[in-house]
């Protein structure tokens, strides 16, 4: 190990590079990878990853992407609105979202509106399904969803330009930069995105009236290499977000909403013989304007700022076991129209071991206990483990207690907020299995989650409305997912992937299924290329939802391009892309009336030098 | 179910098929579908467009719900329908956030003509209408976060247009006609108000304002002619305020003046759906109904009924009436009290937030 280092130390000294060639890989994974638990600790869950071409074919925001690629079922409050997810039947707080390393969700609602990110500017989006609070923290209950940039040391400089212009007027420019030069690694990305949205609703005379968005997002990520054992790390996120809130098929949209959110973190990276300690500190901002009349000076705002600071310690003991702790704090300050100025400061305690039994089999526990000045958190857990028998086949086990934790929302909230309560609490167990066959795999997961304490919102005595712990909700599903790529030729390629979720989430107490979750979901992509063209298919299918007093139909959307990549001289390179979106003009709500876009153009020229 | 095959009907016809509306059903031997019975207005969710309108007949034998959409072949039609106003044949229904009133027959509930809708200016959050000299009087708070821009709408009833809209103070929410003067009780809307402007029906003007107590949320007149004012005083929450009991006032409407007051003795007390018939007043404080003579000098200590969750309220000819929203998420109640010996007579459920309470009679032929 001495002599590796003295070896990279030297290498270091005449190229200055950090090469995956000379060093360990975990010590290389410790220095790229923003979040290493989402492969180190997680052998018992499906995790899928979604990279590159499939991120740059999926329109303006995180929601179209899980939608078409994952079993993440999606309420938008019309196209470009408040998005929110239902992970395995889970409510809209219960996916967690992890950018690079930190749970994102918002103190104020415990959620995240998926139209508010744009996946242009990540490395890769994973998801993974079933619970991981005691990696992530609250609210990963149906699973979690994380955002990743990774940063390379090797001399590389890369830029890319994106244009693209479509219906509704829709206009995105994207500008990517990355740069490394073995001490120095950097990336960097601006997005500037805005659409009148103003499609027609189908088989009526009206429009999306009131639907416009723009936005602004940067991404800058940055890491130092101080000494060969030592890495600083910086990300950044900002977005800048401005929305009109659109109307439905009987009222008019006339509100206007706005949100900002900062998020920065630094993390010192320290690598020892065989441990990695890192200390992370972040400063996370959001916070919002809204506007009941957008041409009125009156709205109400709020904003709630997040100071976290995190040690954290990973040791490989010995061949067989790892263990990785870490100490949290976090301190929330809120400012609001509607819940004053609360403040708190959490701290948590958490544990991971990792035990490698034999080349085929790796389990992982784990334990983590918060404490909060206004709550109780319950001690939660995990289990996971995974056994490959044989080249083809592979059993993953998972069980876990998660929570979520009242939000500023429940506990504050002027009238009606309430001290009183306790975190979401919720079991489950997951069983997934894979097959494998060359080009083609096959999974199927078959999960069990019983949530107790669920928080909601019910007048009281007085008639103010008020949340207390009182739903009680079990959930079971399976899931199916099929993969192939397959090389026709030389310079052919097909590739198809599909994703199947039945999913049952019922309220114990009316054994009804729950409203806004859909017994049968699935979607499809098919992308083959040939040279230097590129077609892909993509095809969802919702099941129908109950809703308050009915039901929406179910209903299929499919989308298609076409992208033309060609060198011109040198190192750039151009693409042109066309995609149509629901190809079929389909009219569909995924919100109780709040019609969808018609067929719609989108068109993309992406220049990389 | 039966709405999403409304809603979609509705969707794929984009509601040109008015005259294709499925034939109504009748009752009794009149040929009018709607007579006899008690009309209830469920707001639906907010921003959730399932407003409704239910039917109950006075025998309590038949409940229809949705009546609105049955009677017109259509499927969603309005965003929190708030309340209902009447004259003669017609009635106005209140549609809050659709910023509109559907014109109807109150008898048959086919529509007549719609005034405002979405995005038009004619109303902005719309809540009651009164109706007196040819015209229609709604209160509207305008935009909720701005305390200066309600106002009480006038509409034309013979071309069903607004010909003015009067300014008032923030929150006009519940109206009364008296002499043709309109009593509107400025609860506050967002925020908490203490007054009850009156407007002259001939001139359309303000002419007086009396000061009442915190959130007026109901009036009534008893039968020397006297209005009594119920107040719900300020909640705890009230932004910088100091929680206060409720107040019921008696104002004399010849001086204008407040006569009695009873001050509710706990600062959480807040009453409200304050009702009149036959020398007694009726109200509802922390689940339970009262009764009080209006010769009383005292507020009554014991409830007459205890253990309800009342979303409206009223009293008709020896009955009250209570709608429950209760988990404002499914279908309400209609309760209905034989005040003879304060005993429960039935139960009927009624649409997604029930928030008014109408009686139709027999149609004028």
């Amino acid at each position: 190990m001495k002599r590796a280092i003295t070896a990279i130390a030297f290498l270091l000294s005449i190229s200055g590079q950090v090469s995956a060639q000379e060093k360990p890989l975990w010590e290389l994974d410790e220095v790229v990878v923003s979040d290493t638990r989402l492969k180190r600790y997680a052998e018992g869950h499906k995790l899928n990853r979604l990279t590159d071409s499939i991120i740059q074919r999926s329109g303006n925001f995180l929601t179209s992407l899980l939608a078409f690629n994952s079993n993440i079922y999606f309420k938008e409050n019309g196209f470009g609105m408040v998005s929110s997810p239902a992970f395995r039947g889970t409510n809209a707080s219960h996916t967690a979202v992890i950018w690079n390393g930190i749970n994102i969700n918002s103190p104020l609602n415990g959620q995240i509106d998926f139209n508010t990110i744009d996946p242009f500017n990540y490395s890769s989006v994973d998801i993974r399904s079933g619970g991981g609070s005691v990696q992530f923290g609250t609210g990963a209950i149906g699973g979690s969803v994380h955002l990743n940039n990774e940063l390379r040391f090797t001399d590389h400089f890369d830029n890319q330009v994106m244009m693209g212009y479509g219906s509704f007027d829709t206009k995105k420019v994207n500008y990517g930069q990355n740069f490394g030069n073995g001490k120095w690694s950097h990336s960097f990305g601006i997005n500037y995105t805005e659409s009148d949205n103003d499609y027609k609703y189908l088989e009526t005379d009206n429009r999306n009236r009131n639907g416009e968005f723009q936005n602004v997002t940067l991404n800058f990520n940055a890491g130092y290499v101080l000494t060969d054992k030592n890495v600083l790390r910086l990300y950044h996120q900002s977005f800048v977000g401005d929305r009109n809130l659109s109307g439905n098929l009987v009222t008019q949209g006339r509100s206007r909403y706005e949100d900002d959110h900062y998020r920065t973190q630094l993390e010192w990276v320290s690598l020892g013989k065989k441990s990695t300690l890192k200390l992370k500190l972040a400063h996370l901002y959001e916070g919002f304007k809204y506007f009941e009349n957008k041409d009125s000076d009156n709205f109400s705002e709020g904003n709630v700022t997040t100071l976290l600071a995190r040690y954290s310690y990973d040791v490989e003991l010995s061949d067989a076991f790892r263990l990785n702790s870490y100490l949290e704090y976090d301190h929330y300050r809120g400012d609001g129209s509607s819940f004053g100025n609360p403040q708190r400061n959490d701290f948590s305690l958490t544990a991971l071991i990792k035990h490698k039994v034999s080349e085929d089999f790796v389990y992982n526990f784990g334990i983590r206990k918060d404490f909060s000045p206004d709550f109780s958190s319950p001690l939660v857990f995990s289990l996971d483990g995974k056994h490959q028998a044989g080249d083809h086949y592979g059993l993953q086990l998972s069980a876990s207690r998660n929570f979520r934790m009242p939000t500023f929302n429940d506990l504050y909230w002027k009238p009606g907020g309430n001290l009183d309560l306790v975190p979401e609490s919720s079991y489950q167990i997951d069983l997934g299995q894979r097959l494998e066959f060359g080009a083609a795999s096959f999974n199927l997961n078959a999960y069990y989650i019983a949530t107790d304490d669920m928080i909601r919102w019910l007048p009281n005595g007085s008639g103010i409305w008020s949340p207390s712990n009182v739903d009680e909700v079990r959930i079971y599903g399976l899931e199916g997912e099929f993969a192939l790529t397959y090389p026709i030729q030389k310079k052919q390629n097909i590739g198809f992937k599909a994703n199947y979720a039945y999913t049952v989430s019922e309220d114990k107490a009316t054994d009804e299924q729950l409203l806004y979750v859909p017994f049968h979901r699935t979607n499809a992509s098919l992308a083959y290329n040939l040279s230097h063209v590129s077609l892909f298919y993509q095809h969802l299918y919702n099941g129908p939802v109950s809703i308050i007093g009915g039901e929406i139909e179910g209903y299929q959307v499919g989308n298609a391009g076409i992208t033309y990549s060609s060198q011109l001289k040198g190192k750039l390179q151009y693409s042109l892309g066309l995609t149509l979106n629901n190809l079929f003009n389909t009219y569909y709500e995924n919100v109780a009336l709040r019609p969808m876009p018609n067929r719609n153009i989108q068109t993309q020229l992406l220049l990389n030098f | 179910m039966i709405l999403t095959t409304a809603a979609a009907a509705f969707l794929l016809t984009g509601c040109k098929n008015d005259d294709e509306a499925p034939v109504l059903p009748e009752t009794g031997t009149d040929s009018v579908a709607y007579e006899n019975g008690i009309i209830v207005v469920n707001e639906g969710g907010f921003m959730n467009g399932n407003a409704s309108v239910s039917f109950i007949s006075d025998d309590l034998n038949v409940v229809q719900n949705d009546i609105f959409s049955t009677a017109n072949g259509v499927g969603a039609w309005g965003d929190t329908a708030q309340s209902m106003a009447f004259d003669g044949n017609i009635g106005y229904i209140i549609v809050s956030y659709s910023q509109k009133i559907e014109v109807v027959n109150r008898y048959t509930f086919k529509s007549i003509t719609t005034i405002g809708g979405p995005g038009k200016s004619e109303f902005l959050n719309p809540r009651y209408m009164a109706i007196a000299n040819g015209k229609g009087y709604v209160t509207n708070w305008g935009d909720p976060e701005n305390p200066d821009d309600d106002f009480v709408a006038v509409v034309n009833l013979e071309s069903n247009t607004v010909q003015t809209k009067i300014p008032v103070a923030e929150g006009p929410e519940r109206v009364l006609v008296k002499d043709n003067i309109i009593y509107v009780a400025l609860e506050g809307g967002y925020n908490f108000n203490t007054s009850v402007v009156l407007i002259d029906a001939t001139s359309d003007t303000v002419i007086d304002v009396i000061t009442v107590a915190e959130g007026p949320n109901s009036l009534e007149l008893d039968d020397e002619g006297n209005l009594w004012v119920l107040s719900g005083g300020n909640p705890d929450y009230f932004e910088k305020g100091i929680e206060t009991g409720g107040q019921l006032q008696k104002v004399d409407v010849t001086s204008n003046t407040v006569t009695d007051m009873f001050a509710f003795s706990a600062t959480d007390d807040h009453p409200g759906f304050l009702s009149y018939v036959n020398g007694s007043l009726y109200y509802f404080l922390k689940g339970s109904v009262f009764k009080m003579d209006v010769s009383s000098t005292t507020l009554p200590e014991e409830a007459s009924i205890t253990g309800t969750d009342f979303y409206d309220m009223t009293v008709k000819d020896g009955k009250l009436y209570g709608a429950d929203a209760r988990d404002f998420a499914s279908n309400g109640a209609l309760e209905i009290y034989e005040l003879s010996d304060n005993s429960l007579v039935t139960i009927k459920d009624v649409g997604i937030n029930p928030g008014a309470i109408y009686f139709n009679g027999v149609a004028e032929k």
